[in-house]
């Protein structure tokens, strides 16, 4: 079954009355746009300035790699206060998210080499229970792997890779995959340019990901950092400073959550971190374990989510740590 | 007089890029919400008012169109969570009684296919309709959606095995799925 081919057959749009930008409708609408308000003037600037404070400096003087942030229309984004693991159960979503930071940061260990793989073991219940493993190239530019997920034939199947330039899909090629361009960068399980700070790491996503981390968007930004943070924890390899940076710049967020006691997918209790959104019932809970503050998993909504069971850094795809 | 000279590159530059983009984030719109199909102009002209107001931001080309894809997302996904919640389904089973003509106006197929890509994750579900659908790159669906080229391929391979599995015909997860999705589809 060719999906692509499917999908453009009952692409909803396909029969759809789109106008032509020269239509009536459209020319209408571009007036309205223009009579509905002004562009506003441009901001001097919309990323994060460093600002270091007296206190600040002293940190810096003295070894420490204490910034503070000052965005326009954003909270300030402190320093990543490093508390020992509190010996209590923590009671804010800052306690916990320093806390995972904290054990974040023990985790072992060691950049990934570009010839390997980052391999994954996820348990999800998003439409049935069952587990999966999937193998990353490290540097994107080798075939990954996929086995278990639904759908995916018994004995696994390699993924799409970027090779000089173009996004390939492994042998014998899909017809389902057209060569887009690609570059390794982005097509990397590992980024060893992401920074380890959060302050930096704020720049470097709103840089990376222009359209997603905006001023105008700012309202959404803890669902996207919540995706990040399920993203690189299901596909992709942090450093365990690169993760911490990334759980301190959701300490910072004021939109979150503390659920005292929460159900991973596997029935096993831990401490949540929660965004709860509009729509009835959804919601993005962080859930770790609340001894240890280890990731346990990620629920989407009360019944479904996905836990990570395994992850390792490996030589090849199929290879099992 | 000055003010006007002023504002005159940037009406050239709206509108050039509002006739670029207007029929791509036209489908973008309709695509995500075809049982609102009424509300599509309204959202494609907030989408582009904000443009507007933000044309002085925006970024160089191409990362224009990839920003207003992001701006569109944004918009749709406001417009999903402030809209009375209703069933894909129930909605085109509605449209379609209304013609006493049940699968005249809409194929029985479209609704499995549509049905079937409404349970993906949404995860998922938004990287296959950027690129399979508005003919994105995976490199640029990532910049759309803020995650790694990588994440996106996994993504998509996921959503069409998956796809795969449950539009066969011969799936017996195809008759359970029917009836689970007139129950719980999301939109």
């Amino acid at each position: 079954m060719d999906i692509d081919r499917l999908l453009a057959e009952t692409d909803p749009a396909r029969n759809a009355a789109i106008p032509s930008p020269d239509s009536s409708a459209a020319r209408q609408l571009l007036n309205q746009v223009v009579m509905s308000g002004s562009p506003a003037r441009r901001r001097m600037s919309w990323r994060p300035r460093l600002i270091p404070t007296a206190g600040v400096l002293a940190a810096m003087a003295a070894g420490g790699s204490a910034i503070a942030v000052v965005a326009s229309g954003s909270p300030a984004i402190v320093p990543a206060a490093r508390p020992s693991l509190s010996a209590g159960p923590a009671t804010t979503v800052a306690q916990v998210m320093h806390n995972a930071a904290l054990a974040a940061l023990h985790m072992p260990a060691g950049p990934p080499r570009p010839g390997q793989f980052v391999y994954s073991k996820v348990f999800t219940t998003d439409n049935g229970r069952h587990a999966y493993e999937e193998w990353s190239s490290v540097s994107g530019t080798r075939y990954g792997y996929v086995r278990g997920g639904y759908g995916i034939p018994p004995g696994g199947e390699q993924t799409e890779s970027c090779v000089d330039g173009r996004l390939k899909a492994a042998p014998p090629p899909s017809p389902a995959v057209e060569p887009g361009p690609c570059t390794q960068a982005e097509s990397a399980a590992y980024r060893p340019g992401m920074p380890t700070d959060p302050a930096a790491l704020k720049g470097y996503l709103e840089k990376t990901f222009p359209s997603v981390f905006h001023p105008l968007f700012a309202h959404d930004e803890t669902e996207e950092l919540l995706g990040i943070a399920e993203d690189m924890d299901e596909n992709d390899y942090l450093t365990p400073a690169q993760q911490a940076a990334l759980y301190d710049l959701l300490a910072q967020r004021p939109d979150l959550q503390l659920v005292p006691r929460v159900r991973d997918q596997m029935g096993d209790v831990g401490v949540g971190v929660r965004e709860q959104f509009a729509d009835k019932g959804k919601h993005y809970t962080l859930v770790f374990n609340a001894r240890t503050y280890a990731l346990m998993g990620l629920n989407y909504s009360e019944d479904a989510g996905s836990v990570l069971l395994e992850k390792a850094i490996v030589s090849k795809a199929g290879q099992l740590p | 007089m000055r003010k006007a000279c002023d504002a005159e590159p940037l009406l050239r530059r709206f509108e050039a890029f509002y006739e670029d983009c207007y029929q791509a984030i036209y489908a973008y719109a309709y695509r995500r919400m075809p049982s609102a199909a009424d509300d599509v102009p309204d959202v494609v002209a907030e989408v582009f008012a904000i443009a507007w107001r933000r044309i002085t931001e925006l970024p160089d080309p191409p990362e224009d169109r990839l920003w207003l894809y992001g701006v569109a997302r944004r918009v749709v996904l406001d417009y999903r969570r402030r809209a009375v919640r209703k069933s894909l389904l129930e909605s085109l089973l509605k449209s379609a009684a209304s013609t006493g003509q049940p699968g005249a106006v809409l194929g029985d197929r479209d609704l499995r296919v549509w049905a079937a890509v409404e349970r993906l994750r949404p995860a998922d579900r938004e990287a296959l309709r950027l690129v399979a659908l508005d003919g994105l790159s995976h490199a640029e669906a990532a910049q759309v959606l803020g995650c790694s080229v990588n994440a996106v391929a996994l993504r998509i391979h996921k959503a069409k095995a998956r796809l795969k599995a449950e539009l066969a015909p011969s799936s017996d997860h195809h008759q359970a799925s029917q009836s689970a999705c007139a129950a719980s589809p999301e939109f």
